[in-house]
């Protein structure tokens, strides 16, 4: 990807705005359908086939759920109560049956493509352990742009259709606009049915605060990606790559620059993207609440991805914790262990399937399993221990609420959240263990002055616009989260007020953006005498 | 009403239930407690609660969660 | 919580606005959407307006003010000319890599005595050389300007050829953006200073390596009558050089330089098309080779990709007999300023060559 590909977006997101601006408000969601395509399209190419296949699948499986309540309903009043069970019964069944074939198509497109040579690979292993020669085939595989986004999207419209949360959808252009909406194409926000579809499809009018809004949110994630994230990248590169160089301190310091990259450039995306939304008079769902104010890794997690969590909570956690089984297990728990452990063993085990997917879906490969089992056993921790550190805290008197507390509380979970980023950055699991016990056993502070830290890509300067960055971003999160959102207060306010923002914010990125020809291959070509 | 203020001190011990009415936002009820919370709830007073009750909407207050029972009742 | 507030700010907007629409009176309303979309007009005038003044404000102040490497600009040799004393340049050759390596000054101004510059950039693309030409004419008035013409097809070698292209289009019309990374380096006191050129390139923009790789493989010459296409950016700068050099009276030619790794017969009847079309001369070296007794074995310094400085003396002599017949260039060896120059300039060339040669052995050895 070239730096142009965002002059493009820009352009992208205009050019879109002006023929929806021009075509009749009642049609308006045909330009974002045609758009979202059209974006996928010169993205992937024929692999829109599988977004087709997706779209078509899911529409028809909720129009047949549709039908199978409707009939239902229609029939119901003139049943007696026993008629009336057996009925909803094999109606229930006929329902279960349509999920289940949307999410094995859907599902089925999304495990065999991104983790069929995972699991071939652990299973040939596994064969040959036995003796057994051979083994499954490794095959080539191209995962489709935002195939992790949008299935979860499909199945959380087709588990809720059949939850009788909402009718289904009776046009599949809507549908397949729901499916599509080129904003969450790339990377979220997984977006809900009901709460995403009716602003796509009812057409909104210019609206200045929108519109300003929207320009400012995409000229702050610019800012995030291309200023800060893309800078702080050079190091994290550089010493995660080649670990065995370098002191702990170095890698500590290296840990803390992944995170800012990481976060930057995933929330700086989201803002991207959902301030192209947001010109439309669309508001995506959020994605991220200043995360790094979490006082827990369990709170952390309700304010980092959201969209994703949330969607965890609703389709896996809650539907496994209730189902019979898991309440059987419940039942079971509580006649045999203390009250304590009978709460917990359940809840634990819905946990368990939660964080082994949260883990997969960011990738096949054993690091991410070990990344969402290390929040697992975070998180099972925190419960365990939670009546011992309660009697602590009666006992010593300090108040958990207090403003002493939470910072600590803070602390702790960023130190928490940065070894799970080291995780997810390493190259391997190994490289993780090596580089986490190389933190407590090569320490060397003098490495801060002797220009080891500032020769890995990321010089003084860098380090000074990234401080610079951070700080910025510091004040506008506890802003935020005091209730004073400040880029919409400015979108909204007076000329002299919106202008200089944005006019600064254009600036920042063109000057200290990390782009051009001294960054990246383009570079080693250009230097010729 | 009695037997839910009971349960729900079991699950969370030492919140005056009965003037707490954002329970969500407050964070004192997240998803894990919910869970533990409808376990016993769906057990105590023999209803089926189904995921598409778990919503915020139904667990703000004391009140709003005896409302889900009895409509779960029905 | 937040979503609320701009929800109320939105619907206070609106408020107001459907309140002064009430307000007015109906024949009034198309006046005052009138008066609205101008008013949005302006707006956005002024603020374009404000941005490009601010970006051009910072562009000074980051764009270098000499024109070496050490004082941040890009590709020396390929601005050396900005020292040259102003109009003594009369024959210009712009193009890419193959520019660079192919044409020498030197060989020529020892042979005809002409005085000559080489600005090549490598992988650059006609936008760039437009940018160029542009450029030049801030400091020189050239008799001649010969376009190698490589660079026409270079978007068929990156993988983003569109997006490529793009990025260097808005580097050549925004300097701001091309330099933007030496907020790191400037001086303050430079920033508003006025530009100073001093550096002199030596060689005068030719890359000087008498390194010899042989090329490995079979020179094949087919001839076919197919025309290879040229995308619609580089056809639009093509003609604007084509109309800069009519509007400022220099004679343009396209000149191919050996080229052995992306030289086609369709591109060479690409070109032969559009100079046809333009009423150009086109010289291309390709089918040249005998004529001028070249030498893959001999003449090429990197196994075939670039000249080196004994295929650029071969090529050099050919084309400066065609300039000084074609456009009867002037002589200046007579005149002893220049010449003692040219000569300080020949010494370092020769330095550079032996220089370059020993390195070859070094790295034998």
């Amino acid at each position: 990807m070239t730096y142009a590909s965002y002059l493009y977006f820009f352009a992208f997101v205009f050019l879109v705005y002006m023929i929806y601006l021009i075509i009749p408000v009642k049609y308006r969601w045909f330009v974002l359908l045609a758009a979202g395509y059209t974006f996928y399209i010169v993205l992937n190419g024929f692999l829109t086939a599988f977004l087709l296949v997706t779209t078509v699948s899911t529409y028809f499986c909720g129009k047949q759920i549709g039908k199978f309540q409707e009939g239902f309903n229609a029939k119901k009043k003139e049943l007696s109560k026993e008629e009336k069970k057996q009925l909803k019964a094999v109606v229930t069944k006929n329902k279960k049956a349509m999920v289940g074939i949307a999410v094995l198509i859907n599902l089925g497109i999304l495990v065999f493509l991104k983790y069929y040579n995972f699991f071939a690979g652990h299973m040939t292993r596994f064969w040959r352990l036995f003796g057994f020669s051979g083994g499954m085939p490794v095959l080539k595989l191209i995962l489709p742009l935002g195939i992790s986004y949008y299935t979860l999207q499909s199945i959380g419209y087709i588990v809720d259709v059949y939850r009788g949360k909402y009718k289904p959808e009776q046009s599949i252009g809507k549908l397949a606009l729901f499916l599509s909406f080129f904003p969450q194409m790339t990377e979220g926000p997984i977006g809900r049915y009901n709460e995403l579809t009716p602003q796509l499809v009812e057409g909104h009018k210019y609206n200045n605060a929108d519109f300003s809004s929207g320009v400012i949110l995409m000229l702050w994630g610019f800012f995030k990606k291309l200023v800060i994230s893309d800078r702080a990248s050079f190091m994290a590169n550089s010493v995660f790559n080649d670990y065995q160089s370098y002191s702990g301190t170095v890698i500590v310091i290296a840990v803390a620059m992944y995170t800012i990259q990481l976060y930057t450039d995933f929330s700086g995306c989201i803002d991207i993207m959902s301030g192209s939304a947001r010109i439309f008079g669309i508001k995506l769902s959020e994605n991220f609440r200043q995360p790094f104010f979490s006082k827990s890794v369990a709170e952390f997690w309700r304010r980092w991805h959201i969209t994703l969590g949330g969607w965890f909570k609703d389709y896996v956690f809650y539907p496994v914790s209730l189902s019979s089984p898991f309440m059987k297990l419940s039942k079971t728990a509580q006649k045999r262990f203390s009250k304590f452990f009978a709460s917990l063993i359940p809840s634990a085990a819905a946990l368990f399937v939660v964080w082994m997917g949260t883990g997969l879906w960011h990738g096949a490969s054993n690091k991410y399993i070990a990344y969402g089992l290390y929040y697992f056993g975070l998180i099972l921790l925190g419960m365990l221990f939670e009546p011992i550190a309660v009697k602590i805290f009666n006992k010593i008197k300090l108040d958990r609420k207090g403003k002493l507390w939470s910072g600590v509380s803070i602390v702790r979970t960023i130190i928490l959240v940065g070894i799970g980023m080291m995780m997810f950055r390493a190259n391997y699991v190994m490289d993780f263990v090596h580089m986490f016990l190389r933190m407590f056993t090569t320490q060397n502070p003098a490495d801060i002055f002797n220009n080891t830290v500032f020769s890995l890509g990321t010089d003084k300067h860098d380090f000074l616009v990234i401080f610079i960055g951070v700080v910025i971003m510091l004040i506008v999160a506890i802003l935020k989260e005091k209730g004073r959102d400040v880029l919409t207060t400015a979108a909204t306010g007076r000329i002299p007020l919106k202008w200089t923002i944005m006019i600064g914010l254009i600036l920042s990125i063109a000057v200290l953006g990390a782009y051009g020809p001294d960054y990246g291959a383009v570079d080693t070509i250009y230097a010729q005498f | 009403m009695e037997d839910l203020l009971r349960i729900l001190s079991e699950v969370k011990p030492g919140v005056d239930f009965t003037k707490e009415d954002d329970l969500i936002e407050s964070g004192i009820l997240d998803s894990l407690s919910i869970i533990q919370l409808v376990t016993k709830i769906s057990d105590e007073f023999d209803v089926e609660i189904t995921p598409l009750d778990l919503v915020p909407e139904n667990f703000k207050s004391a009140e709003t969660i005896y409302e889900m029972i009895q409509n779960a009742e029905d | 919580m937040e979503n609320e507030k701009t929800e109320k700010t939105e619907i206070s907007e609106n408020d107001e606005k459907s309140v002064n629409d009430k307000n007015e009176e109906k024949a009034e309303s198309k006046v005052s959407k009138i008066w609205f979309y101008s008013k949005k007009l302006i707006r956005s005038v002024c603020f374009f307006l404000i941005l490009g003044i601010l970006l051009s404000v910072i562009g000074y102040a980051l764009m270098p003010k000499n024109n070496s490497q050490k004082s941040g600009m890009r590709n020396e040799h390929s601005v050396g000319f900005y020292s040259e004393s102003a109009g003594s340049i009369d024959v210009f050759f712009l193009g890419n890599s193959n520019t660079y390596s192919a044409f020498s000054p030197i060989e020529l101004w020892r042979e005809y005595g002409i005085q000559t510059y080489t600005s090549g950039v490598g992988y650059e693309r006609v936008v760039e050389a437009y940018t160029m030409v542009k450029d030049l004419l801030r400091f020189h008035k050239p008799k001649v300007i010969a376009l190698e013409t490589d660079c026409i097809f270079s978007e068929k070698k990156g993988s983003d050829d569109i997006g490529e292209a793009i990025e260097k289009l808005v580097y050549s019309e925004m300097p701001v953006l091309k330099y933007h990374n030496r907020w790191k380096t400037v001086y303050p006191e430079e920033m508003f200073s006025s530009p100073e050129y001093t550096w002199h390139s030596y060689s005068h923009g030719q890359y000087v390596s008498a390194a010899v790789q042989p090329y490995k493989g079979i020179r094949l010459i087919t001839p076919t009558s197919f025309v290879e296409g040229i995308d619609p950016i580089t056809l639009f700068y093509l003609h604007s050089i084509v109309s800069l050099c009519k509007e400022n009276d220099i004679e343009l030619m396209f000149v191919c330089a050996p080229c052995i790794k992306s030289w086609k017969y369709q591109r060479h009847n690409a070109v032969q098309k559009l100079a046809d079309d333009y009423g150009l001369d086109f010289i291309d070296f390709n089918l040249l080779e005998d004529e001028i007794k070249f030498n893959w074995q001999k003449d090429t310094r990197d196994k075939g990709t670039h000249l080196n400085v004994y295929g650029a003396k071969k090529v050099s002599k050919y084309i400066g007999k065609y300039l000084v017949e074609k456009y009867s260039l002037k002589d200046y060896r007579s005149d002893k300023d220049i010449a003692k120059q040219w000569q300080k300039d020949y010494k370092s060339y020769l330095k550079q060559i032996n220089k370059t040669k020993q390195q070859k052995v070094a790295s034998e050895n």
